[in-house]
């Protein structure tokens, strides 16, 4: 191919549209520190205080809420960066979907809760998936709905994750 | 990825009646508003393409991304999606 092309070699994989790749002897790691740190520092929460959860439990966001509307332009462009990293981190999928039902009029509290899910990200940067490479692959579902969680609609959110070997390589979380 | 599989896809869900509704497939009044989306499903399991399992919530791996959770268990489910430090 190199003959008939114009090409180089890169070698193995390591770095693909922000997403880290190590290959090793006994599997794959995939992390996004690098754009994880990079939102960090777009929205200046390099320096917060790391948080063990992104959301908080029974955590309830309203529409109308009364607190005082914030720039919908940086919430939006903070809650794109954030569904972006979602393409690995499948552990904060459920926070940027939550969040992301107030683009249109974001309120504090609204912005309060991306600023925890920067704060949770702080905390886990190297945070990757891993997949071994042991012969016995197979491909296993799970699915899980939350029955009508969202109390303004009564919409429920559903979400499933394929596993094949060790990790999770595909998933979803939608209302 | 050069790998066949022999056996059907399992399909965990912590949904014991919808386990139910999806291997018996009974017409029912109240099940009469499902999509057809669901009756796909149905003909997966009759050709032997996947089998809905159940599974107990705690290890719902799901749950993950439908709700809020505790700390401790969001870290067994973290685990379990395969999910590490570098």
């Amino acid at each position: 191919m190199i003959k008939c092309f114009e090409m180089t070699d890169l070698g193995l994989m390591s770095y693909f549209l922000g997403i880290e790749v190590v290959q090793q002897k006994d599997g794959i790691f995939i992390s996004q520190k690098k754009y994880a740190s990079d939102i960090l520092k777009k929205f200046k929460m390099e320096h917060s205080k790391p948080i063990s959860t992104p959301v908080e439990e029974k955590l309830k966001l309203t529409r109308e809420s009364d607190g005082k509307r914030v720039d919908p332009t940086h919430y939006k462009s903070l809650i794109g960066s954030l569904r972006y990293l979602t393409a690995q981190r499948s552990d904060i999928v459920c926070g940027v979907g939550l969040l992301s039902r107030y683009m249109e009029e974001p309120r504090v509290s609204h912005l309060q809760g991306a600023k925890r899910i920067l704060r949770y990200i702080k905390g886990t940067l190297t945070d990757g998936i891993f997949y071994g490479n042991n012969s016995d692959v197979k491909l296993v579902g799970y699915t899980d709905s939350d029955w009508a969680g969202d109390t303004e609609t009564r919409k429920s959110t559903s979400g499933y994750a394929f596993h094949l070997g060790t990790g999770a390589i595909s998933w979803s979380s939608k209302k | 990825m050069h790998q066949n599989q022999n056996t059907p896809t399992e399909i965990y869900c912590d949904n014991k009646s919808a386990i139910a509704l999806s291997k018996n497939p009974v017409f029912h009044g109240r099940s009469k508003h499902i999509d057809i989306r669901f009756h796909k499903i149905r003909e997966l399991i009759a050709e032997k393409e996947v089998v809905i399992e159940y599974c107990p919530t705690e290890e719902q791996i799901a749950d993950i991304f439908t709700k809020p959770l505790k700390t401790e268990s969001f870290y067994k489910l973290k685990k379990m999606l395969g999910m590490m430090q570098a």
